[in-house]
């Protein structure tokens, strides 16, 4: 009777597969509880995570320049940086993106209190000056541009003085390796936002490279603090980093080796603060920058950014 | 190339085993039968006719079996030269669509090859061929009969299902396994057969294999199980069956957002008691019916292709032309809650109602509902998409049949036969009519047979629907005059009276005329057949309208 049991036993365990979590890990790791529908519908109406290489149109992105204005809103020499780094974004010539950073190495400039209500500080700008890995930051305001090593002591850090300079010299190496385009999707219904990456490799290349996306709120109207203890309550504070959409250090698309005309294609889900409750999270205010990083000299290979419609 | 050797070795082996059998009656009996049916088409573009470039249609098989003591094995050859509209196209080209063998002895019993079979009332196992709708569902594998005592049968099976014809059989890619149990308690028990109650129970489990949907989007089960428990009891003059099955998660790619790749069980419940004494019988019947598609696929294929279960139809399968091929009843995969009531009585004769010879009263109604289901916004993480409770049904009708037919035979010569029909039918669930709203119907049939002599014999048939829908009122007519034992003909008309296009009141006409000579019979006709649906259990196929001559031959030996 065993010879019986034990096999057909076996046949009632082993015939069945119970699947506990239906969408698949590359789409499931989307959160799909902000997708007013059926995940099924936005293949067909958004993008079709499945078949990303019908999605995209020719890359004509040209090579962009990320300045990161770390800085903060008690910081008095800070609104000076703020309108060099925004004077160089406006020569569209540099293609520079700027994102103002709240942060510094004990927390300085970034208190609040009844007036600076507002805290702009993040967890990622924060381990950007205070980590190890991007040594040599010395207070606000300072910068990095693309993160390369021309600042002080070769460092990736810049004094304001020096960001013009040191942009025109990051123009002029105009070799691109990499190439980035996004696509986002956002649901007022519940906040949520897609986002999209397709990295072309244009060059073999070896090393560890992340795709960071960082949220920016384009414009931000709180006080801050100017020499003598002026402080301008109407202030325009411009493109402040408000959170990293995939984390500090972002989402590792190379480890080692990869060949020319490799495509990558990255997907991403994150809900948005309730603009009913900051209005400053009105998509209208909203942008995403998209960068690559060698996170073996922390070099960022180029930079794109989407505003939110 | 590997087939084809195990064709041409069975064939061989089956060959020999043939001649054998003619040379010898003692060594076994060879039997068979043959269908043939061929249509030239012409064009008639008043009914939009169905005019193939082939011009002529042909279907064809030709079953042969050996049979000596225990052992059993047969072919059956199939030609669709070409296949006749409205048939799957799937059924093309001419050759060996079946084979088999099997033999059995010691309670044992072995078939190798192709089989039909089936547990229970289908639901969770069902290997069967409905010629005429084009579905042929055979196994190809192997089937293990067990009794090892009187009263226990075990049935194991392993096999891929026949999925289309083109010049050969072709298989689905799906396995099925399936096992099932069925004790019979007074064989087992009651060896005196003593027992006034009779009570059979019942068990199976299915399971199958396949990879066919390679989608990225969802993890897809590549093994899906189905259990199904079941029972009949009889006590006296009533009986009484229950069969549940349930199935895990089984997604299948649809149209319909809420059940697209839903990972949902589905379950079905058949209930079914009956009273049956002389001159009166009562039977009810309820089913629940919800997520039940069980294919040994899962990717899109034809409605009746690879299916693993049936989904019984609780409706009378009609005969009469307007109540069977316009609106008739197709089962919703979705789900469906349905019952039907069945009553028979036959009044007795020398009555007044029942008149000299008796009259027989046959009344049914039957009704299928959509089932209340509550949706849940859970397409992003568990797919079950809705939760349904048993025999909870929604407001939303598929179904509903009302139908009287009241027999008498009046006199030595002549018969009569009412029929009464009454259909509420929703063609945007069924979507059978191509209509697409609800459909209010009522039809009436009065068959009328009268005989001349001993051999001759004349038949009226008249039909009438009635409906503000769809294409409208239709008439039926039909005479038909049998010179018994070989010859009849008739002659019908179908007429579209009602249609709100008076440019598609049109005349289907049609004559026919047959020779029947034993266990042969030949037959003719010619003329207008119009589109409609022809439906064997629920299972459904479009038949489009045509005009030309249609020969048949069915024949057996």
């Amino acid at each position: 009777m065993k010879k019986i049991l034990i096999p057909l036993l076996a046949f009632f365990l082993f015939a069945c597969d119970k699947i506990e979590s239906p969408v698949a890990e590359e789409y499931g790791k989307f959160d799909w509880s902000f997708f007013p529908g059926d995940p099924a519908d936005y293949a067909s109406n958004y993008y079709d995570i499945a078949n990303p290489q019908n999605e995209w149109g020719e890359n004509l992105n040209e090579k962009g320049i990320l300045l990161e204005d770390y800085t903060g809103h008690l910081c008095t020499n800070c609104p000076e940086a703020g309108l060099i780094a925004k004077s160089i974004e406006e020569d569209s010539s540099l293609n520079v993106i700027v994102a103002s950073i709240h942060a510094s190495i004990d927390g300085g400039f970034q208190e609040t209190d009844a007036l600076f209500t507002n805290n702009y500080e993040t967890e990622a700008g924060n381990e950007y000056v205070r980590g190890s890995e991007m040594n040599g930051f010395l207070g606000n305001p300072m910068g990095t541009i693309n993160r390369n090593d021309g600042g002080l002591s070769n460092s990736v850090w810049y004094l304001k003085s020096q960001w013009v300079s040191g942009v025109n010299d990051e123009n002029d190496n105009d070799s691109l390796n990499i190439n980035i385009q996004i696509k986002s999707f956002n649901f007022s219904q519940t906040n949520g936002l897609y986002v999209h990456t397709e990295t072309s490799v244009l060059n073999d290349l070896t090393g560890n490279y992340h795709l960071i996306l960082y949220l920016i709120r384009n414009d931000v109207i709180s006080p801050q603090k100017f020499d003598q203890g002026i402080i301008d309550t109407n202030y325009h504070h411009h493109a402040i980093l408000s959170d990293n959409i995939n984390g500090t250090w972002g989402t590792q698309i190379i480890n080692g080796a990869v060949l020319k005309d490799s495509v990558i294609y990255n997907d991403f889900s994150y809900q948005l603060p309730d603009p009913a409750i900051d209005l400053s999270y009105n998509v209208e205010n909203l942008s995403i920058i998209a960068y690559v990083l060698n996170r073996d000299n922390m070099r960022i290979l180029q930079v794109v950014n989407e505003e939110l419609e | 190339m590997i087939n084809k050797y195990y064709l041409l070795l069975f064939l061989l082996i089956w060959s020999l085993l043939i001649v054998k059998g003619q040379e010898n009656p003692q060594a076994g009996v060879v039997s068979g039968n043959i269908q043939a049916i061929g249509q030239y088409y012409q064009e008639d573009t008043l009914i939009n006719a169905a005019l193939p470039e082939h011009l002529y249609g042909f279907n064809g098989f030709a079953n042969v079996n050996y049979q000596k003591g225990n052992f059993r094995s047969g072919i059956r050859y199939e030609s669709y030269l070409n296949t006749l509209e409205g048939y799957p196209t799937t059924f093309n080209g001419t050759g060996l669509g079946y084979r088999y063998m099997s033999w059995s002895g010691d309670g044992v019993g072995v078939t190798i090859g192709n089989f039909y079979d089936q547990f229970g009332s289908g639901m969770i196992f069902r290997a069967y061929e409905e010629r005429q709708l084009g579905i042929d569902n055979a196994l190809d594998g192997i089937r293990l009969t067990y009794e090892p005592t009187k009263g226990i049968y075990l049935k194991g099976m392993i096999g891929k299902q026949r999925y289309s014809f083109d010049d050969k059989l072709t298989n689905g890619n799906g396995i099925i396994r399936a096992i099932d149990g069925e004790l019979n308690l007074n064989e087992l028990l009651d060896s005196s057969n003593s027992w006034k109650l009779k009570a059979t129970l019942g068990g199976s489990f299915v399971s199958k294999f396949n990879t066919d949907n390679n989608t990225t989007l969802y993890n897809m089960p590549k093994n899906v199980g189905a259990t199904c428990f079941r029972m009949n009891l009889r006590y006296q003059k009533i009986r009484f069956s229950g069969e549940y099955v349930h199935k895990i998660n089984d997604p299948y790619p649809d149209q319909d957002k809420n059940f697209n790749y839903i990972y949902k069980n589905g379950e079905g419940l058949l209930l079914n008691l009956g009273y049956s004494t002389k001159g009166f019988a009562i039977d009810f019947s309820a089913k629940h019916m919800d997520n039940m598609l069980w294919r040994s696929t899962n990717v899109n294929v034809g409605p009746t292709d690879l299916l693993i279960g049936y989904l019984p139809a609780l409706t009378k399968q009609h005969t009469y032309n307007l109540a069977a091929t316009l609106y008739p009843y197709a089962t919703n995969f979705y789900g469906e809650i349905a019952y039907q009531l069945d009553v028979l009585y036959k009044i007795p004769k020398k009555t007044i109602l029942g008149g000299k010879y008796g009259t027989s009263v046959a009344l049914n109604f039957a009704t299928a509902y959509v089932p209340e289901r509550d949706f849940v916004s859970d397409m992003g993480s568990s797919r079950n998409s809705y939760t349904t409770s048993l025999f909870s049904r929604s407001d939303s009708i598929l179904f509903q049949d009302f139908n009287l037919e009241i027999k008498r035979k009046i006199n030595k010569k002549v018969k009569l036969n009412l029929n009464y029909f009454n259909f509420v039918f929703n063609d945007d669930a069924v979507k059978v009519a191509g209509y697409y709203k609800m459909i209010y119907t009522q039809i009436a049939v009065l068959d009328l047979t009268y005989k001349i002599n001993r051999h001759h014999s004349l038949r009226f048939e008249t039909q009438a629907m009635w409906t503000d829908n769809d294409k409208g009122d239709w008439l039926f007519g039909q005479v038909e005059y049998t010179f018994s034992p070989h010859w009849y003909v008739a002659v019908l008309d179908q007429y579209n009276s009602g249609n709100s296009d008076l440019n598609k009141r049109i005349h289907y006409g049609l004559i026919s005329a047959g020779f029947i000579n034993g266990s042969h019979r030949f037959s003719l006709q010619y003329g207008k057949q119009r589109a409609g649906v022809f439906c064997v259990g629920g299972v459904c196929r479009a038949v489009p309208a045509s005009n030309g001559l249609t020969f048949s031959f069915t024949s057996s030996f």
